[in-house]
């Protein structure tokens, strides 16, 4: 396993973990929300506790190959996880800049 | 920043509302093609710089079809924290904003911060069960006003691409 990341609110967004994922799909799916989930970290071979930058990516591809709906909620977390990371970049080489 | 409260977020995560939007072929480049040929006639229209047609996801809203947007790539698709089309997704209603710049929910919105953008008007994709997928929009790098016949060119163009989409629907 990797190193855990954190992350903090860039224009008040956040990184997206596993837990940000697996909150997203109850959200959608309620009840139901349980047994899809399992089903996904199956799929990314996964037990729902990484913290590494890995875990995210392998879940993202299992909820973009899953059933429709699934897969636009793992569409709206990539945007989120490749959104965050380029603003960040932007904000960090400003930082780094600065006098 | 735009605060999105839980309601927001039940609204948009909406099983029915997603599902709506699923049975769109949205992959298909000829359905992106058609879609960027009536943003091109909005943006002439309106003479604006920028239009799209916008969908939102439960958490991210993506571009299908736009004009002025080349430069920019994936760059495009934000959050929802970021996308200026939430509020007429929320409301159901065409939404307009004169001056980014001095709104208190989008002033420091980082696509009016970093990207200039001025102004925006949107009108919502509702389809034909009444669930609100996203929106037609105009964007400005200038404030600006927006007529009534301005929405109302909108709101057509909202009605051609919601007739598009439904050509491309998967049942």
């Amino acid at each position: 396993m990797g190193e855990a990341v954190t992350s903090s609110a860039v224009a008040g967004v956040t990184r997206p973990d596993l837990a940000d994922a697996r909150r997203a799909v109850e959200r959608i799916y309620g009840p139901q929300a349980p047994g899809i989930w399992a089903e996904l970290l199956s799929t990314a071979r996964l037990h729902g506790t990484e913290t590494d930058p890995g875990a995210i990516d392998r879940l993202l591809d299992a909820m973009r190959s899953a059933a429709p709906v699934t897969a636009l909620c793992g569409e709206a977390l990539a945007i989120r996880l490749a959104s965050y990371d380029r603003l960040a970049q932007v904000y960090e080489l400003m930082r780094s800049s600065a006098p | 920043m735009k605060r999105i409260t839980d309601a927001d977020l039940d609204a948009l995560s909406s099983f029915a509302r997603l599902s709506a939007l699923a049975r769109y072929d949205l992959a298909d480049p000829d359905l992106v093609e058609e879609l960027d040929a009536i943003a091109a006639s909005t943006a002439e229209r309106l003479r604006q710089p920028i239009a799209m047609t916008n969908l939102m996801l439960d958490s991210a809203a993506v571009v299908r079809g736009s004009y002025g947007l080349d430069e920019y790539g994936d760059a495009v698709n934000v959050p929802i924290e970021w996308s200026f089309c939430v509020r007429a997704v929320r409301s159901g209603r065409p939404q307009v904003v004169t001056d980014m710049s001095r709104d208190p929910e989008e002033h420091d919105n980082p696509l009016v911060v970093h990207q200039g953008v001025r102004s925006y008007a949107g009108v919502p994709l509702s389809t034909p069960d009444g669930q609100v997928i996203g929106t037609h929009c105009v964007i400005g790098l200038e404030p600006r006003e927006f007529t009534d016949a301005e929405l109302a060119t909108l709101s057509t163009a909202a009605a051609q691409v919601l007739t598009t989409l439904e050509r491309y629907a998967k049942d």
